[in-house]
Order: structure tokens, then sequence, then C-alpha cells
């Protein structure tokens, strides 16, 4: 298996319940967030279904420079949620598909103009990346409870569903 | 990263590295967590704070079966879950957990790793998978799952929440 294979068929697997739980989020819960210091659930869902499509310019560019600015999405509905997920999914996996295993050994840097934050290679930062998702869909998990959306089976069954 | 990293052990070297570059936030965010908080939960149907913590440590020790076992039968197993009496109990016990999953790494062969693995109760089997997909989903990002839902419940309890893949808005800079 190639490195490009084993990081689809996971990022696939992991998606499954990313996506279900985006599903799951109504725009009356978009400002509410569980602590002032916390992210708004709208900012937190955004920032999941987002992630996976970092991949984009962690293989195609050799840096991320938040000097020249990100642009987060602002969806209005839950369905706008879920699209651009699919779509920052779509790219990630498009990208993904495109690497072989040379390009993971590439050099990767994340910076603020001259300010470098972390400097890495392509492999490090996609796997970073995908712990990094599933970390936001833990939090992300826990303010669905906080405002009695039912949670669907991540790594096994929620005190909400699915059964062992 | 392990010095024992060989050509035929490059996976578990990768894998060792990875838990131990996770295991200093994830060491970080158990100390954190009050013995006196460990009943507290965000909601009735949420696991209280120790209970959270606990399975974070102990999840830790799921690596040993996965590498060593062909599937786990929880059948056969008598499993009490892990309740600590204060915090420096929840961090040792992390400990002990953590280095059993390091040394049960080592010296892994690259070979094992498509083995079929399989979760089962007796007759019922949950799910088979390579042993690289259980230890990858069902040990490490599990791990990180529930990591994140502890960081939650340390900010409702006003804990300063410590930097994890970057700033938290408690500490931290970028």
């Amino acid at each position: 298996m190639t490195i490009n294979e084993g990081f689809i068929k996971e990022i696939e697997q992991e998606s499954k319940s990313a996506r279900e739980m985006l599903k799951r989020i109504p725009p009356e819960t978009f400002d509410w967030k569980p602590h002032e210091k916390s992210m708004t659930m709208k900012r937190l869902a955004v920032l999941v279904a987002d992630m996976f499509g970092w991949f984009q310019f962690e293989i195609d560019a050799d840096e991320l420079d938040f000097a020249k600015g990100y642009g987060m999405a602002d969806p209005k509905t839950t369905e706008e949620l879920v699209g651009f997920f699919e779509k920052r999914l779509k790219d990630g996996l498009t990208s993904l598909r495109g690497a072989d295993d040379a390009k993971f050994s590439e050099r990767w840097k994340l910076r603020r103009g001259e300010n470098i934050f972390m400097e890495t290679s392509k492999l490090e930062i996609v796997r970073t990346t995908i712990n990094h998702m599933v970390h936001h869909r833990g939090q992300l998990s826990v303010f669905m409870r906080l405002k009695d959306i039912p949670i669907p089976p991540i790594y096994g069954p929620t005190a909400d569903e699915g059964q062992m | 990263m392990s010095s024992t990293a060989t050509a035929t052990n490059s996976i578990a070297a990768a894998l060792i590295a990875e838990l131990e570059n996770e295991g200093k936030t994830t060491r970080k965010v158990l100390e954190r967590v009050p013995a006196d908080k460990f009943n507290w939960k965000p909601h009735d149907k949420s696991m209280t704070f120790g209970g959270l913590a606990s399975h974070v440590a102990e999840m830790h020790s799921w690596t040993k079966p996965t590498v060593e076992q062909p599937e786990l039968d929880f059948s056969k197993m008598d499993y009490k879950p892990f309740e600590p009496k204060s915090t420096e109990d929840l961090v040792a016990h992390f400990e002990k957990c953590y280095n059993e999953a390091i040394e049960s790494l080592k010296n892994t062969s690259d070979d094992i790793w498509n083995e079929p693995w399989s979760l089962r109760n007796g007759e019922q089997i949950y799910f088979t998978m390579p042993k690289i997909a259980v230890m990858r989903s069902m040990v490490l990002n599990h791990i990180v799952h529930h990591r994140g839902q502890l960081s939650v419940y340390l900010r409702e309890n006003d804990i300063p929440v410590p930097p994890m893949y970057g700033p938290s808005a408690d500490e931290g800079q970028m």
C-alpha cells in the first residue's frame, strides 16, 4: 500500500462520523457556545468541516502563510455546512490521490510572514491534521450533547445511538 | 523516536513517535483533572470527568492486545474500569498504560500489521479489520477523540486548557 492509500482509507473512514455529526447541527445552535472562551458551535463545526481540505495546501504547496489571509466559510444553514464539508473533503482527497510516496518526504512550513511556527515533513503534517480533526470533532460531540443533539456512533456506540 | 527502528519495524517506529508526541499533550491534560471534580459531568448522558479521563489513560493499554493477539473477546475478560483516587493516581495509571503500549510496539515487525484482528463478545463479532487499522483508528484516533472531549470538560470547569495542536484560548501563542 502506498502512503497516500493508507491515508485516504483512514480519512474516508473518519469522514463518516464527521458527516453524520455535521448533518445534525441546526442553525439555531450556530451562535451558541458552552463557555465565554469557547468557540461557537458554528466556528467549531466549520473548522471540523474545513480540516480535511487542508491536505490541499499541505500536499500541493510547501507552506501556509497566515499573513496572506485565510478565509473561513460562513454557512447559514446545515445544508451549507455539510456542502462545505463535502467540498473540502473532495479538495483534500484530490490532492492526496496525486501524491506519490516521495511527496511525503518534502518539507512543509506554517508561518505568518517572517515568523515560522512549524517546519516539518509533509508526512508529519498530514498525520497531525487527521489527529487535529479528530480532536475538534471530539469537542464538537460534547457541544452537541450539551444542546441535546443525539450523537451518532463514532468509535463505538454513544449514549444516544448504536449498540454493542 | 525509538532507537530500535530498523527497516523491518518502521511502522512501529512511526507509531511510537506519534504516541510519544501525542502523549506529551495527554499527560498535560490529565495532570489538570482535579480529583474533586471526578464525579462532575456536563450532561446527564455524559461520562463523568474522572471516568472520561480514566478512559483516555486506559485506552493506551489496548495497544498490547492489538499487537500480540488476533482478537479481543469481551466474554473472556473481567474488565473493571480504573477508578483513580487522585490526580496523581490517574497520571500514574496513564504512565503505566502508555509505557506498556510503547514496550509492546518495540520490535514489532511490519509484517503483522496486515493480519486480521477482531473485536468480539463470544459468538458476536463486532468487527474484523487489519491490525494497522485497529491501531490507527480504535486506539490512536480514539484517544485523541476522547482527549478532545476532555478539553471541553476542562474549559467548562474554568481549568486552563493547555496548547494542543496550537494555542488554546488560555495558553500558547502563534
